[in-house]
């Protein structure tokens, strides 16, 4: 039996070009289409296909709510995102909304191929680019999330020292060859940072979560 | 018978022998007798002046106790005592011969404690036969203290009795208290005494150094006195400290001596010594003195002397003779300067000594006038002033100018004090200068007022516009040309002048001339005779064309006013002040008030300081800006922020300039924020339609070139199914990398036009999405920091700052072999600081700025004007760049934009 497949896509250019990549195929058929939320909603009510490929923005529609929804409706549905947009957020956005795979529109016949069946046998797809970037991003947030709390930049480190070692906003830029402003916009971020309301404050910081081995 | 006659006489005889032997024995027994009666008479005699010693010295008590069989027995006692213990009970009779013991717990009525100690004393004394002392309760009189005495009395050598010698001292002792106290007080009036008081020991230690030692030298006298050689302290000169040692080894009777101490602190004082030691010996102080603090005193005088010198120099080189005359009938001299040489030929001694007198000096017929100035000076305690010709010594004529001044001395007594000026030559110049008036460019006028004619000389005649020099009806003719504004007050300077109420008329006002225009003339004249009843018959004077001057003086006067009222009127605040940080202000204008909410006063007694209110963020901006201007020495023309006198912020512009000098900074503030706002609108509104353009294109690009190409790609891929030659394949797999890189290039293309992910998820999902993605390309690790919390900011805002990441991102790449970059975005309420720091190689930012070739820098600044903020950069070789920008958020805006 054919995989029944809906295209929802408010360009009907690429609608036809997937048609055309598909038809006269074995393995899949296409059972409708819509460029709109409300005509997708009401197609895949009547056809009850097994596979959706969603774009994420269909005009004035987002791809995105409306997969929550199909999902929200029917929860056995697979939906495979079809689009342009490479960003991380995008297709975290897709995935949390339920959909089983994240296929760019400029793969090529197999990958897509490939994706339509492995979401078909319940596992999840991602094409090979956005593969990487998932991993880069997912790499950098880990590397964000171990160090989440209190982190200060190499500058930052200098000017707190200094102040532990009470010298005057005008000895430090003196020491660091930089203007008194500038150690007055580390000294406000170092404050904000620590929710320290004075230089003692940040002693008492320094101290308490022994930043410095020799303060 | 008669023969037996030798037996009586025998017997006679031998009774006389024996009688005489007897006697013999006798005599040798009382002689034995006798001698030792001597000797008890005589210890009698020695205990009896013992004791009328005693007695004497003792005069309170006198107890004798006798010792028996170890026993102490109470023997005598004094009257007065006796009496005072004896009762009903106990009789005067009865106390002798009492047991001391019970005498003292009985007839005493000592308690049992006291009387065992009293009775150890005794029994001390008995058994060491020494005599005790001790101090205790008067038990005799039953109150204060006796001082007592417990003397053995031998006889024969062995002890007999105890006199007990017992003496109140209770007044004494409270002597002795006094005493201390008294000397406690002095020592306390020795600290105290507003006088210095130090003292020396017999070694020439100091011992006393008071407190007002210490206030005046700053030395404690710790200090002073734990030291070797205090006078190392007080004259630290070796040379002076030998002389004061010398001083100081004068008399001690009559030492009065100044000396010139140096304080702790530095400062040198003057201290008088005033040492009476031997006059007035205090023990254990071999030499004391009194030094009293005279160095204002001294500098007084010193000052008096020199102002005195001074004024004595001053007045021996006035220009001029000054002297001070006596009011009596003569006026004689009391005081003459050195001046009197030049002007009357005569020294000032010799003036003196010869008792030369003003009438010898002045002219007789003056005599009169100048006698009844003078007096009318004294009378009125005013100054005066006299234009006399007087005679010197070698017979001269010298006209003078005479000031003086009524003086009342400290004793109360008047005198006159004057000041000769030698004015022949000035008058005598004046003279000359009347005859040079006929030949210059001023017109002469002669009047004669009772004819009302005039006779000018040529130029005055010209500046009339008149042909002939005489003028008829001159007083028509002459009031008629002044113009109306000038004529009531010219002719009153006349008319007033005329009747002898002003010694002379000087009056300017405008003349039409012949031409008709108006001409501004300066007229002095004085009337030259009069009648016997004083109207004036001729004037003559002078008429100088002020013309140009006054036109000048008229045009600067209503510049000024012009620039004053301009001043007051501007919209905005002209002020003066100093280049420092808070730029004091000297002088500001009225408009301060409406731009900054504070009065000039405010400002110029610094209880509003320009420098705090500008906004902190813009002070360091403004400063530099300004020392550059200076630097170049061109104007400086500033937008920045204040906070006004209720809070709220403010954009001002200012342009201003250093003064010529190099001093102060001039220059205007005015408000521009209605500008600032409509311009930020406008370039909200421009930068808006911008990124709704970019958008739009983005959006084109995006969704339809792009899938138009996507759909071509597909079809293509599909192609590659198809039965193909090989050389059509390798054509059709060409042509799909174009159309891949085309996609790629597209949505590249798309995506920095505006980057549709910061505005559906936010800028920092953005950013760090936009990191991970150049980490991944590049050897740049990144550390991203901030605390938005998913607050989000203006679209505009968020736009800029994912841009500027953006653009400092490609400049590390491209410029700085940076390994490391740290960005952090901090939020705050009411601005917003982005910082990038990157651990490359710097630049020299102020090279980069002046070639103009960064592309990169000038588009962050444009972006960091547009939003009204600040971008700083501090780059170095050894520590990399930072990359600092400040930018302001707007609350007002926020809400309508975001």
């Amino acid at each position: 039996m054919k995989m029944r497949i809906v295209l929802v896509d408010d360009h009907k250019v690429v609608r036809d070009g997937v048609k055309l990549f598909l038809q006269n195929d074995e393995e899949f058929s296409i059972v409708g289409e819509a460029g709109n939320a409300v005509t997708a909603l009401s197609v895949i009510q009547r056809e009850n296909p097994d596979v959706v490929l969603m774009d994420l923005s269909i005009g004035e529609d987002d791809g995105i709510e409306l997969t929550r929804k199909m999902l929200g409706e029917n929860p056995d549905l697979r939906v495979v995102a079809l689009t342009m947009h490479n960003d991380y957020q995008y297709v975290q956005a897709m995935l949390e909304a339920g959909a089983k795979g994240y296929v760019l529109k400029n793969c090529d016949e197999n990958e897509l191929r490939e994706a339509l069946r492995t979401v078909m046998n319940g596992d999840i797809y991602y094409g090979e680019e956005v593969t990487k970037m998932v991993m880069n991003n997912m790499a950098h947030q880990q590397k964000n999330e171990k160090t989440a709390s209190v982190t200060f930049t190499p500058r930052e480190k200098e000017v707190y020292k200094l102040i532990l070692q009470e010298l005057t906003n005008q000895e430090i830029a003196d020491k660091l060859f930089i203007s008194v402003r500038t150690v007055e916009v580390h000294k406000r971020n170092l404050m904000e940072k620590t929710g320290a309301k004075s230089s003692t404050g940040l002693v008492l910081y320094a101290v308490k979560n022994n930043l410095f081995d020799h303060p | 018978m008669g023969d037996y006659w030798w037996v009586p006489l025998l017997l006679l005889s031998n009774a006389i022998v024996v009688l005489i032997i007897s006697l013999l024995v006798a005599n040798r027994k009382i002689r034995r007798h006798t001698s030792r009666l001597n000797q008890v008479i005589r210890t009698l005699r020695e205990q009896e002046t013992q004791l009328s010693l005693i007695y004497n010295h003792a005069r309170e008590f006198l107890g004798l106790i006798a010792i028996e069989n170890d026993r102490f027995i109470v023997r005598n006692l004094p009257d007065w005592f006796i009496h005072q213990i004896t009762t009903e009970q106990l009789k005067a009779r009865d106390i002798p011969g009492m047991e001391l013991s019970e005498f003292f717990l009985n007839a005493m009525k000592i308690p049992v404690e006291e009387a065992e100690f009293l009775m150890s004393k005794v029994r001390l004394a008995a058994e060491s036969g020494k005599r005790i002392h001790f101090e205790g309760k008067n038990y005799l009189v039953k109150s204060g203290i006796a001082d007592s005495l417990m003397i053995p009395v031998r006889t024969e050598g062995t002890l007999s009795h105890i006199l007990y010698v017992s003496r109140d001292i209770t007044r004494e002792r409270e002597w002795q208290r006094d005493l201390r106290q008294n000397e406690e007080k002095m020592r306390l009036a020795v600290q105290n005494v507003p006088v210095m008081i130090d003292a020396f020991d017999q070694k020439g230690r100091l011992v006393v150094w008071n407190q007002r030692c210490e206030e005046i030298t700053g030395y404690t006298a710790e200090e002073m006195t734990s030291c070797e050689n205090p006078f190392e302290l007080l004259y630290p000169d070796p040379k002076y400290r030998m002389e004061v040692d010398r001083m100081y080894r004068g008399s001690r009777n009559s030492f009065n001596e100044e000396t010139t101490i140096t304080c702790k602190d530095g400062s040198k004082k003057i201290i008088k010594w005033v040492h009476r030691a031997d006059k007035f010996p205090i023990p254990g102080w071999s030499d004391w003195g009194v030094g009293l603090d005279v160095t204002k005193r001294r500098k007084a005088e010193n000052a008096l002397r020199e102002r005195e010198q001074q004024l004595s120099s001053m007045m021996h080189n006035l220009p001029g003779m000054a002297w001070r005359l006596k009011i009596d009938k003569d006026f004689t001299v009391l005081f003459v300067s050195q001046g009197s040489h030049d002007l009357l030929g005569l020294d000032a001694d010799e003036v003196l000594r010869k008792n030369i007198l003003p009438k010898d000096l002045i002219l007789p017929e003056y005599h009169e006038l100048v006698k009844q100035e003078t007096m009318k000076s004294v009378s009125q305690m005013q100054s005066g002033e006299l234009v006399i010709p007087i005679r010197s010594a070698d017979d001269k004529v010298k006209w003078v100018y005479d000031r003086f001044k009524p003086t009342r001395l400290s004793n109360n007594e008047v005198v006159m004090d004057g000041l000769l000026i030698d004015i022949s030559e000035s008058l005598e110049n004046e003279q000359r200068l009347q005859l040079a008036i006929e030949g210059a460019r001023e017109g002469m006028w002669d009047w004669n007022i009772q004819e009302d004619r005039i006779e000018l000389n040529q130029y005055a005649a010209e500046m009339l516009g008149l042909d002939e020099r005489t003028v008829e009806k001159a007083s028509e003719i002459f009031f008629e040309r002044i113009h109306p504004a000038d004529a009531e007050d010219t002719r009153e300077g006349f008319l007033s002048h005329f009747k002898g109420n002003t010694n002379y008329v000087e009056r300017e006002y405008r003349l039409r001339s012949s031409g008709g225009e108006w001409k501004w003339i300066l007229t002095r004249g004085r009337v030259m005779e009069r009648d016997k009843t004083g109207h004036a018959i001729r004037a003559i004077g002078t008429n100088i064309d002020i013309n140009d001057r006054k036109l000048t003086e008229i045009a600067l006067k209503k510049s000024e006013s012009h620039m004053v009222n301009l001043m007051a009127n501007l919209p905005g605040m002209v002020y003066q002040c100093k280049n420092d940080k808070n730029w004091t202000m000297r002088m500001t204008s009225q408009g301060s008030l409406d731009l900054t909410g504070y009065s000039p006063e405010e400002f110029l007694t610094g209880k509003v300081i320009l420098g705090e209110i500008i906004h902190p963020s813009d002070r360091e901006k403004v400063w530099e800006q300004v020392q550059e201007a200076i630097k170049s020495n061109s104007t400086f023309t500033l937008t920045y922020r204040i906070i006004t006198r209720d809070g709220t912020q403010k954009w001002v512009w200012e342009r201003g300039t250093q003064m010529p000098d190099g001093g102060l900074l001039e220059g205007f503030i005015t408000d521009i924020t209605d500008r600032v706002r409509s311009e930020e609108r406008v370039m909200n509104a421009v930068i808006n339609t911008e990124n709704a353009e970019r958008e739009r294109i983005a959006k084109e690009l995006h969704d339809n070139l792009g899938q138009k190409l996507t759909t071509a790609s597909l079809n293509l891929h599909a192609l590659r199914g198809s039965n193909l030659k090989e050389k059509s394949l390798k054509q059709l797999e060409n042509g799909l990398d174009c159309l891949e890189a085309a996609i790629r290039d597209s949505r590249n293309i798309a995506h920095n036009l505006m980057p549709r992910n910061i505005e559906k998820f936010g800028l920092v999902p953005a950013i760090e999405s936009m990191l991970a993605e150049i980490e991944s390309a590049s050897e740049l690790k990144f550390e991203f920091y901030n605390n938005l919390n998913s607050h989000r900011l203006q679209k505009i805002l968020e736009v800029n700052i994912y841009r500027i990441i953006q653009e400092s991102i490609n400049n590390i790449i491209r410029h700085s072999r940076a390994g490391n970059v740290s960005i952090q975005i901090m939020k705050y309420s009411d601005d917003l600081i982005l910082t990038i720091e990157d651990d490359g190689t710097g630049f020299d930012v102020g090279a980069v700025r002046a070639n103009g070739k960064s592309f990169g820098l000038d588009s962050m600044m444009n972006r960091i004007d547009s939003l009204k903020g600040t971008m700083n950069i501090e780059s170095s070789a050894r520590d990399g760049t930072m990359l600092t920008f400040e930018i302001p958020l707007d609350h007002e805006n926020e809400d309508s934009t975001s």
